[in-house]
């Protein structure tokens, strides 16, 4: 027996902890973030790390982009080129500069809109692998950051929170497989959800083939999954396709708010009836013009043409959505 | 076991070695999630990322046939659950499949040379991108694998595939460098 054991130890151990993935992927399946034992410890001494190369990363970005495009320009003349090659990192940085400004201003417009606790967080990391879609955030619980809080940026929704470690947190993108957005067709007010593909990009799922839906049409969520506010934009319809058989129609979303291109974003720990209280108040003390990107959070109020679609159905969201 | 392997048994680890086998592993999944995280991304633009911790996991089942191998194949793909998508144990369950396939193959086949290793980390990349398929249709909602998902895979395989060669080199030159082997 001893001696069974002894030469299949390697199967044996691979059998072990092929068990134990699939348990631990049958109890996170029902109960997300249930049982994760390492997950927190892992986020946490790896967020340092992920901070420091990311910095390292954009910065030597910016210097690619700042440099190497002159190259020809130095070989005219070296004093020039010394010259010319500190105002463009000049130049490089105050552009840096007036975007973050931009950005910033953007999402203090859209902090003020939000009555409850907001926390503004800078995204470190993206998703190790190409088959999902989520962002490591360098603010955790010690800011007020919790699971399931719904994350956004001017634009429109990123996703929700994930996974949360005491300096750090994941968000689970909306394009994600797993994840699933409550949403209305804001022309018609029909409803379905908004959920990610596995090779990229986003469908509107559960809308009946009959149902008014075309493209063009601005996505914006319903409220009704207790993790959004109501009417916050969340994309707009690329493609309809009714070819395929079946009860429901297939359409693709193009999101609003692009995750490859967003910097920053605003956490907020508010409940969608609270956000939804709080939207018709402008942005009064907003510093300087307001942003027509940012008025366009909440999305121009068109009149309904057809009555709420599939009232029977149930609140669904982001995690609800993810599981069966 | 290769038959290099299967010849010249070698002498038994010390505990030193191990440890700093251990450490070398450790060091290279961090690097490697470091990596996939954050330059990768910047690098591919998004659209493909190479799985430099598979091709670790890929590294384990060829050289290290021991507990100590599949529970790092395990472990490395615990690292990777904490910083991709949302379901727990996915990513463990896929690189532990992997390793055990690859460690059944190399007991039975020539492995020591750089085409085989390729070989391996291709096949590897296929067989992790099905085990994740399987089980997201078992416990998710995934309701058909399109073109493009399988196209993706592909990709990834390829590109996998053409790192072999250095990332392997690396974490030779590591193991050299700590003295993990002669």
């Amino acid at each position: 027996m001893l001696e069974f054991i002894r030469r299949n130890r390697v199967l044996l151990s691979s059998s072990f902890f092929l068990l134990c993935s699939l348990a631990l992927l049958s109890v996170n399946a029902r109960h997300p973030g249930r049982i994760d034992p390492l997950g927190r410890a892992f986020l946490e001494v790896m967020a340092p790390f992920q901070r420091v190369t990311s910095t390292v990363v954009g910065r030597s970005a910016d210097l690619w982009h700042a440099y190497v495009g002159l190259v020809g320009v130095a070989r005219e003349n070296g004093r020039m080129r010394a010259r010319l090659h500190d105002l463009e990192r000049h130049a490089t940085e105050q552009s840096e500069l007036e975007l973050m400004n931009r950005r910033l201003k953007r999402l203090l417009a859209l902090q003020r809109r939000l009555p409850a606790t907001t926390v503004s967080a800078e995204i470190t990391g993206r998703d190790a692998t190409a088959w999902f879609e989520s962002l490591t955030l360098n603010k955790g619980e010690r800011d007020g950051i919790q699971s399931g809080m719904p994350v956004l940026a001017p634009e429109g929704v990123v996703g929700i929170i994930s996974k949360t470690s005491p300096h750090a947190s994941r968000v689970l993108l909306l394009t994600d497989p797993n994840s699933g957005v409550d949403v209305l067709v804001q022309r018609t007010r029909v409803r379905g959800i908004v959920s990610g593909l596995l090779e990229k990009g986003a469908i509107l799922k559960y809308v009946k083939r009959a149902d008014d839906v075309q493209a063009g049409d601005r996505l914006v969520t319903s409220g009704l999954d207790g993790i959004f506010p109501k009417g916050v934009s969340v994309g707009r319809v690329a493609r309809v396709s009714r070819k395929d058989r079946g009860l429901f129609l297939y359409a693709e979303v193009t999101p609003t708010a692009d995750a490859s291109r967003i910097e920053e974003v605003l956490v907020t720990a508010a409940s969608g009836a609270e956000l939804l209280d709080a939207r018709p108040r402008p942005p009064a003390d907003l510093v300087g013009p307001p942003d027509p990107a940012m008025l366009g959070l909440f999305g121009p109020q068109e009149p309904a043409k057809a009555g709420p679609a599939h009232p029977s159905r149930g609140t669904t969201g982001a995690r609800r959505e993810g599981t069966r | 076991m290769s038959l290099s392997q299967a010849t010249h048994a070698p002498a038994a680890p010390t505990l030193g070695a191990e440890v700093r086998a251990a450490a070398i592993y450790a060091l290279t999944g961090s690097l490697a999630l470091l990596l996939q995280t954050t330059v990768l991304h910047t690098l591919t633009g998004d659209r493909i990322i190479p799985d430099l911790a598979l091709i670790l996991c890929v590294f384990l089942g060829l050289h290290e046939h021991s507990v100590a191998g599949a529970t790092g194949a395990f472990l490395l793909g615990y690292l990777l659950d904490s910083f991709s998508g949302s379901l727990v144990g996915l990513n463990a369950f896929a690189m532990t499949t992997v390793y055990t396939l690859v460690y059944l193959i190399s007991r039975r086949l020539w492995m020591d040379n750089a085409v085989s290793s390729i070989a391996m980390v291709f096949l590897g990349t296929l067989v992790k991108g099905i085990a994740i398929l399987s089980a997201l249709a078992a416990y998710l909602t995934i309701e058909r694998v399109s073109l493009g998902a399988v196209q993706v895979l592909l990709a990834e395989a390829l590109l996998a595939a053409a790192l072999t060669p250095l990332m392997f080199g690396f974490i030779r030159w590591e193991q050299r460098v700590f003295g993990a082997i002669e």
